[in-house]
């Protein structure tokens, strides 16, 4: 509850008048703290990422005086230095962000964060503030939709057009900028405004993910129904299906989405309902069936499914067990599942890399999938274990950087440290320290396709999450 | 668990596949779904469009959506509950006579349609099939609601890929009629069916009408004009052959083919209708524009 209720600051408080001045002096550093959930429905504000540059009497913004800050989950020295060969992806300065939130880090020190600055850096900065006078205070009611309030966020942004930055007299502070990272790790993105279709797509995103985020909880399969229900199948066998059934959706070029409502439907039903070791078979190919039809523009044929079971199962015992599964779950197959989050979150972790990562796409897609075959871990909420595999890809491409950033905290809702018991749970699969011999998922991201992902194995991640005396 | 008789009563056949029904002194309207075909075989189980439609109504709450209510299988078939709809609800809801009394009467169901589409892509729902026969029209209640949802499907973004084929052609979008490597749309797709609709209430006759995805390119050209790379950035790569496009047309002034349109109604019409769907305006937008001021 701790999450839901956080406040940002007191309601009480008297604002503070930001004038360009002490903007300066605050070299564009603002407080940033997660909202809480109560204040997202509330504070429904549209970010305008595209605005043009506000005139200078509309430079000023509120903030308040005080800001009320949690101590975040312990960081690991943050630079931008890539250590890793495989890692192709590279920092994108503050300016190739469209909407960027900047962090308060008056605590940082304390957090186990290097706060140091070389004098240059320093230099630039200062320069940067007093020259570079395009860049405004988004007022509040232009900050992010999905719940940073006035209060909590001030959005500092880039009003040049790259083309205008390139001629620009101050190219060569942008150029240093860039290479210092311009402290990267405090920015929160609007990953929205990122995309292709940013006019249809972001201004639906935020209400689509607070919606979903309440809705994960309503569907969430009962964590231990393999010990409460379940008296002739245990997890190996479970696992034995799912595994299975990977390779059956990379058989039939099934959508991701499709396999993860199987594995989904499989576990609402197994929650419920006693099966029959010898029919648990027919119910992983009969939750395939209606996932497939509920995603895929094109299902498979109930014969098809009849088929890859050696026609253990005939069509008539199939389309009965349909039934059975639809009228179970109610016909509730508008589920959030990890992939649903993993998008999401993905796109999120892709905002700090100057071009899309491929590696970090495919690296949380196999961690992901993993998790599917794993029976424990249907306890966790699917944004969880989404949130995990984007901490744990990260880390695997570039063990030289924490992982976690203000933008992944805002739009996962996850600390970092929240995330601990998953991403260790998620590691000890990836390294196989169980010594499975379920195979399938690792099998298909060691292909070519998909970077041979499966191979790359992370320093262990558990010293991210020891507290600093 | 109560079967079928048990739960509801007094049975009055409206159609051949629906019914009034009450239960505990409420009316229902009951649809049955056979699973079996004309051989009485269940050939692949449970529709498709049936799962979609059942599984997305289930999540749906909006005054202007027809409620399901309840979902219950007797044999071989499947009987959907909805709110019942009394007889001043009329269906294909342009072909009703009282609908062009008041100008009003037109902006305020525009208004409830974009609202509703508005709150179904907020829900990550496509509804794919937007037309007037979908909709239902209480004049005296000025009530709408959108019923049918068989073609409805949920979106992701980044954008997946849909079927091209959904849908009336009449309704259907410039980037679904483009269907060369075109098959990823998104919420842009309703607002276009909407801005048909709108531009239907003025007319009152189809905006397009086109027998086919080519001949009705052209007339949407005709009206808006062709699109280029500066109007709709890679639309070259998208149509993939000129064939489709035709000879190069200007856009007709929509104040001369809509003149009972006051500057808000053309632009917002004009925003509905804009062939690139990444600058077509949203249905959240465009229930906020200026044109419903005092709506």
């Amino acid at each position: 509850m701790d999450k839901v209720n956080r406040v940002c600051a007191k309601d009480e408080e008297r604002p503070l008048r930001i004038t360009r001045a002490r903007a300066r002096a605050l070299r564009g550093i603002t407080p940033y703290s997660r909202p809480s959930l109560k204040n997202e429905q509330k504070n429904v504000l549209r970010a305008h990422p595209k605005r043009a540059a506000s005139s200078e009497n509309k430079t000023s913004v509120v903030v308040p005086a005080v800001v009320q800050q949690k101590g975040r989950a312990v960081l690991s020295d943050v630079s931008n230095m890539c250590a890793k060969p495989h890692d192709k992806c590279t920092k994108s300065s503050k300016f190739q962000a469209k909407g960027v939130y900047t962090k308060k880090t008056t605590k940082l020190a304390a957090l186990g964060v290097s706060t140091e600055v070389s004098s240059t850096q320093e230099n630039v900065r200062a320069k940067l503030a007093e020259e570079l006078s395009t860049i405004r205070m988004v007022e509040s009611k232009d900050t992010i939709r999905e719940g940073v309030t006035a209060d909590t966020a001030l959005s500092m942004q880039n009003s040049l057009k790259s083309d205008e930055l390139q001629s620009s007299p101050n190219k060569d502070i942008h150029m240093i900028w860039e290479k210092l990272g311009a402290s990267d790790s405090l920015t929160i993105v609007d990953i929205d405004s990122e995309l292709k279709d940013s006019q249809v797509w972001s201004s639906y995103a935020p209400d689509i993910y607070s919606n979903i985020q309440v809705t994960e909880l309503q569907r969430k399969p009962v964590a231990n129904y393999m010990d409460k229900l379940q008296k002739d199948i245990n997890p190996t066998m479970r696992g034995i299906l799912v595994d299975w059934l990977v390779e059956v959706s990379e058989e039939y070029k099934l959508v991701p989405d499709t396999l993860y409502l199987t594995v989904n439907l499989i576990d609402r039903y197994l929650s419920t309902r006693l099966i029959q070791k010898q029919r648990l078979q027919l119910l992983g190919v009969t939750c395939m069936l209606i996932a497939s039809k509920y995603e895929e523009i094109c299902a498979p044929r109930v014969e098809e499914f009849c088929f890859i079971t050696d026609n253990t199962y005939s069509k008539e015992e199939v389309l009965k067990m349909e039934r059975e599964v639809l009228d179970l779950v109610h016909f509730q197959l508008s589920v959030p599942t990890i992939k649903t989050f993993l998008r999401r979150f993905i796109q999120a972790a892709q905002s700090s890399y100057k071009a899309p990562c491929v590696e970090l796409e495919f690296l949380a897609n196999y961690l992901a999938e993993l998790a599917l075959v794993e029976c424990n871990f249907f306890q966790f909420l699917p944004s969880l274990v989404a949130a995990s595999a984007v901490f744990l890809a990260k880390w695997t491409l570039n063990e030289s950087e924490h992982p976690w950033n203000p933008t992944l905290e805002h739009y996962t809702k996850y600390k970092a440290s929240e995330l601990k018991t998953v991403v260790l749970a998620l590691q000890d699969l990836q390294l196989n320290t169980k010594g499975s011999s379920l195979n399938a998922v690792p099998e298909k991201y060691k292909q070519q396709k998909f970077n041979c992902v499966a191979n790359l194995s992370p320093k262990p991640v558990q010293s991210l999450f020891q507290d600093k005396v | 668990m109560l079967t079928l008789r048990e739960k509801y009563y007094d049975f009055d056949q409206i159609s051949s596949k629906v019914f009034k029904c009450r239960r505990d002194d409420q009316f229902f309207t009951m649809k049955i779904v056979s699973i079996l075909n004309e051989e009485n075989q269940a050939n692949n189980g449970v529709p498709y469009w049936i799962i979609r439609e059942i599984s997305i109504l289930k999540e749906l709450d909006h005054i202007n959506i027809v409620r399901l209510i309840d979902v219950m299988t007797d044999g071989p078939d499947l009987f959907l509950v909805f709110e019942y709809l009394d007889n001043e609800f009329q269906a294909d809801f342009l072909k009703n006579p009282k609908m062009f009394m008041y100008p009003q009467m037109k902006k305020e169901f525009l208004y409830q349609i974009l609202n509703t589409v508005a709150y179904l892509h907020a829900r990550k729902i496509l509804l794919r099939d937007l037309r007037p026969e979908n909709i239902l029209v209480n004049v005296r209640t000025q009530v709408l609601k959108i019923a049918l949802f068989g073609a409805a499907r949920t979106f992701e973004a980044p954008l997946e890929a849909y079927s091209s084929s959904v849908g009336c052609l009449s309704y259907r979008s410039p980037e679904v009629l483009f269907q060369f490597g075109c098959e990823k749309y998104s919420t842009p797709n309703d607002v276009w069916a909407v801005g048909c609709i709108f531009g239907e209430m003025l007319l009152h006759r189809p905006l397009f009408s086109g027998p086919s995805d080519v001949e009705l390119l052209d007339e949407i050209f005709t009206l808006l004009g062709t699109p280029t790379e500066e109007t709709w950035p890679g639309v070259t790569s998208i149509c993939g052959t000129c064939a489709l496009m035709g000879p190069p047309q200007q856009p007709k002034d929509l104040a001369k083919e809509f003149p009972m349109l006051n500057p808000d109604g053309l632009d917002l019409l004009s925003k509905m209708l804009c062939l690139c769907p990444n600058y077509r305006i949203s249905a959240e937008d465009a229930v906020k524009h200026p044109y419903f001021k005092g709506v």
